[in-house]
C-alpha cells in the first residue's frame, strides 16, 4: 500500500545574515544551506494498518507524510503509494487517498462547510446517494449535524476540525494521512475524533497514518508506532507489545511530609527491588520498578519514609518513548531498523 | 495546466461540470458578505475611470480642447465610461489569492486531489464573467437610456458581439497572465508588488488609463502587439461602431489567440516547475 525505500529529502534554504552588510551581501551572492529532513528511511505500511508517527519537532514526520502523499518530490530513494511513485500519482490513485492537516484548514472560512462538501463531491465523483448517506452518518457521529450550514468562521476549532474530517472521508478513501488533527482541541472533541477514526479503520479497512504530539491520540487509535528522530526511523513496532512492556513496570510517586526529615536516599534498598529513581521534587520522589515488586516496595517506603501521599500508576507511554529517544530501543517491544 | 487540456480531451463533460461547480462555490464565497460584495464586485474598477472623467472635465476648460487635436470632451468621457463598463468583465489580479495560498500552505491539500488545480481559477473566471455581465448589462442599458451622450449604447448587435468576443478572449489572457504571476510565489517572498506593477502596465497598454486618441500613433502601434490593447481599447471602439476597429477584428482575434496559446504554455511551465519546488510550508 505504502512504501518508502532509502528515502532521502534535503531542503535547500537561504541563509539570511545579520546586519546591513549581510543584507547587501545577500543581494549579490546569497548563501544556501542544505537541511537533511529524511535520511535513508525505509518504511512499509500494509493495507488496513493504523500507524502512529511520532517524533520530536524537526524529526521528519511531516516531511515523510508530504513525500508519501505526493506533495513534494524525494531528493533520492523511493516513495510509493498504491504501487506508483508518490509524486506522480494519477487521478485514479489520488481519488483513493485523503489528507487532513491540523494546522491548515481546507474548507473556506466564509461559507458553510456544506458548500465545500458539494465541491468535494464533484472533485471525487462521489455518487449523490453515497454522498448524502455518508454526510448524514459522519455528521451524526461527529456531532455536527446542525452545524453544516453555519459559516465555518462561526464554528469552534473542534467543530471546524470535525468538518475537515468529514470532508476528508466523504469519498471513502483507502489511504488517509492525518497531520496533527487534534492539535488545540478540547478533550471531548479529541475523543470523538479518535473514536471516529478507529471505527472507520475497523469498518472500512482504511489505511491510516497519523502524526501527533499527543501520545494519548496514538495510544487510543494506533496499532503500530513508528518513531522518527533526525530523519530516521529509530523504532517501528506493534503498540500492543509496547503496552505490554509498560504493564510490566509501575511508576510510583511519593509525596513526603513537608515538615518531615529530609530522606537519605542512599539508605533506600532500590537495587533490592530493581527500582530506580526517575524524578525528585521538593517533597516528592518518583520511582520506576517491575510491577511484581511494587507491593513490597510500597511497604518499604511507608516503613522508611514519612509518606503523606502515594500513587501507583502504569508507566506512561511518554516515558517509554523518551527512553526510545535516548537509547533507540525497547527490549522485546519493537525493532530499531 | 497541460493536464487541463488532457483532462478536457478525456472528459469534457466532467471537467465542465467541475468548473461550473467551482464557479458556484466561488460565487458563494464572493457573496458571503454583503458589504464586501458591493465594494469588491459591483463598485470595483469604477474609481479610476471616474477620476479620469473628472480630469478630462477639468482639462476641457483648456483653449485647445481636451487633447491637442481637439478631441471633444464628450468623446473622451464616453470612451472612459465604456472602458469602465467593459473593464468590469476583465479578470483582475485580486480575483485570485493563489500566491497567499502558496505562501501559507493552503494550496497543499489540492495537490492530493484528483483534478487539475487550474479548475479552481477557471471556475473563478466563469463566476467573474457571469456576475460582472449581470452587473454591466443592466448598468449599460440604464446609463445609455438616461445619459446617451456620455454613455452611448453599442452601435449595433454585431458590433456588440464582436466587442464582447474580444473582451472575453482578452479576459482569459488576463486570467493566465495573473495566474502565472501569482505562481511566482513558489520562488519569490513577495508577489504583490509584481502584480501591482504588471497591472499598471496592462492598464496603460489597454487604454484604460489614457484614451488611445491621446496617444501618439507609434505608441498605439506598439500597444497593438499586446493583449490588453485588444481586450479593452479596441472593443470600446468596436462598440462605438468604428469601421477601422471592425476591419481590425480579425487581427484582434489572431493576436489574442496567439497570446492565449503563449500564456497557456508559460503558465503550464511555471506551474510545473513551481510544483517541483514547493515545500509544503505551514503543514
Amino acid at each position: 500500500m505504502l512504501e518508502a525505500r532509502a528515502l532521502r529529502k534535503v531542503f535547500r534554504t537561504s541563509v539570511r545574515e545579520e546586519g546591513l552588510s549581510g543584507f547587501l551581501k545577500s543581494l549579490v551572492a546569497r548563501r544556501h544551506r542544505e537541511m537533511v529532513a529524511l535520511e535513508a528511511l525505509d518504511l512499509v505500511v500494509r493495507r488496513g494498518e493504523f500507524v502512529g508517527l511520532i517524533g520530536a519537532n524537526g524529526a521528519g514526520k511531516t516531511t515523510l507524510v508530504k513525500l508519501l502523499a505526493g506533495i513534494v518530490p524525494a531528493t533520492s530513494g523511493e516513495a510509493r503509494l498504491l504501487s506508483r511513485d508518490s509524486f506522480h500519482l494519477r487521478d485514479e490513485e489520488k481519488a483513493r487517498l485523503s489528507l487532513v492537516m491540523g494546522q491548515r484548514s481546507q474548507l473556506w472560512w466564509d461559507i458553510p462547510a456544506i458548500d465545500s462538501f458539494h465541491l468535494l463531491r464533484e472533485i471525487y465523483r462521489v455518487p449523490r446517494a453515497d454522498f448524502e448517506l455518508r454526510l448524514a452518518r459522519f455528521a451524526e457521529r461527529l456531532e455536527v449535524a446542525d452545524k453544516l450550514e453555519v459559516q465555518l468562521r462561526h464554528l469552534s476549532l473542534g467543530q471546524r476540525m470535525k468538518m475537515e474530517i468529514i470532508g476528508a472521508f466523504l469519498h471513502d478513501p483507502e489511504v488517509v494521512f492525518l497531520d496533527e488533527p487534534t492539535i488545540g482541541l478540547d478533550l471531548v472533541s479529541r475523543e470523538t475524533i479518535r473514536r471516529f477514526l478507529v471505527e472507520h479503520n475497523q469498518q472500512r479497512g482504511a489505511t491510516i497514518i497519523l502524526t501527533s504530539h499527543d501520545i494519548e491520540d496514538i495510544e487510543a487509535t494506533c496499532k503500530r508506532l513508528v518513531i522518527l528522530e533526525k530523519g530516521r526511523v529509530i523504532h517501528d513496532g506493534d503498540i500492543v507489545a509496547l503496552a505490554h512492556e509498560l504493564t510490566s513496570e509501575r511508576l510510583i510517586e511519593v509525596h513526603l511530609e513537608p515538615a518531615g526529615v529530609e530522606p537519605d536516599l542512599a539508605l533506600l534498598p532500590l537495587d533490592e527491588h530493581s527500582a530506580r529513581l526517575v524524578g525528585r521534587g521538593q517533597h516528592s520522589l518518583s520511582f520506576i520498578l517491575p510491577a511484581a515488586r511494587s507491593q513490597a516496595f510500597v511497604r518499604m517506603l511507608f516503613e522508611r519514609l514519612q509518606v503523606r501521599d502515594l500513587a501507583v500508576e502504569r508507566r506512561p507511554l511518554e516515558d517509554l518513548i523518551k527512553q526510545i529517544f535516548a537509547t533507540g530501543r525497547v527490549a522485546g517491544a519493537g525493532r530499531k531498523p | 495546466m497541460s493536464t487541463v487540456a488532457f483532462e478536457f480531451a478525456r472528459g469534457p463533460a466532467r471537467l465542465s461540470r467541475l468548473v461550473l461547480r467551482a464557479a458556484a462555490w466561488e460565487l458563494r464565497k464572493v457573496a458571503a458578505f454583503r458589504a464586501g460584495f458591493w465594494l469588491k464586485e459591483v463598485f470595483r474598477n469604477l474609481a479610476r475611470p471616474l477620476v479620469m472623467v473628472c480630469v478630462l472635465m477639468s482639462a476641457s476648460g483648456l483653449p485647445q480642447g481636451v487633447a491637442g487635436d481637439g478631441v471633444s470632451l464628450q468623446h473622451a468621457v464616453a470612451y472612459m465610461v465604456v472602458v469602465a463598463l467593459l473593464e468590469k468583465l476583465v479578470f483582475h489580479d485580486r480575483c485570485l489569492d493563489l500566491s497567499d495560498q502558496i505562501f501559507q500552505g493552503y494550496v497543499t491539500k489540492y495537490f492530493t486531489m484528483p483534478f487539475p488545480y487550474f479548475v479552481l481559477p477557471a471556475g473563478r473566471f466563469v463566476q467573474h464573467i457571469v456576475l460582472q455581465a449581470a452587473i454591466v448589462v443592466p448598468a449599460w442599458t440604464v446609463l445609455s437610456l438616461v445619459v446617451p451622450a456620455w454613455c452611448p449604447p453599442p452601435a449595433d448587435w454585431s458590433s456588440a458581439a464582436m466587442a464582447l468576443c474580444l473582451v472575453l478572449l482578452g479576459s482569459a489572457c488576463f486570467l493566465l497572465f495573473y495566474f502565472t504571476l501569482h505562481a511566482l510565489a513558489f520562488w519569490l517572498d513577495v508577489v504583490w508588488t509584481t502584480l501591482v506593477m504588471a497591472r499598471m502596465i496592462a492598464l496603460f497598454c489597454g487604454g484604460m488609463v489614457l484614451p488611445p486618441m491621446f496617444l501618439p500613433e507609434r505608441v498605439q502601434a506598439a500597444f497593438a502587439w499586446t493583449f490588453p490593447w485588444w481586450t479593452v481599447a479596441v472593443p470600446v471602439q468596436l462598440a462605438a461602431g468604428s469601421s477601422e476597429a471592425r476591419a481590425d477584428f480579425g487581427r484582434g482575434l489572431a493576436t489574442l489567440a496567439c497570446w492565449l496559446a503563449a500564456l497557456s504554455i508559460l503558465a503550464a511551465v511555471v506551474w510545473a516547475r513551481g510544483r517541483r519546488r514547493y515545500a509544503g510550508s505551514g503543514m
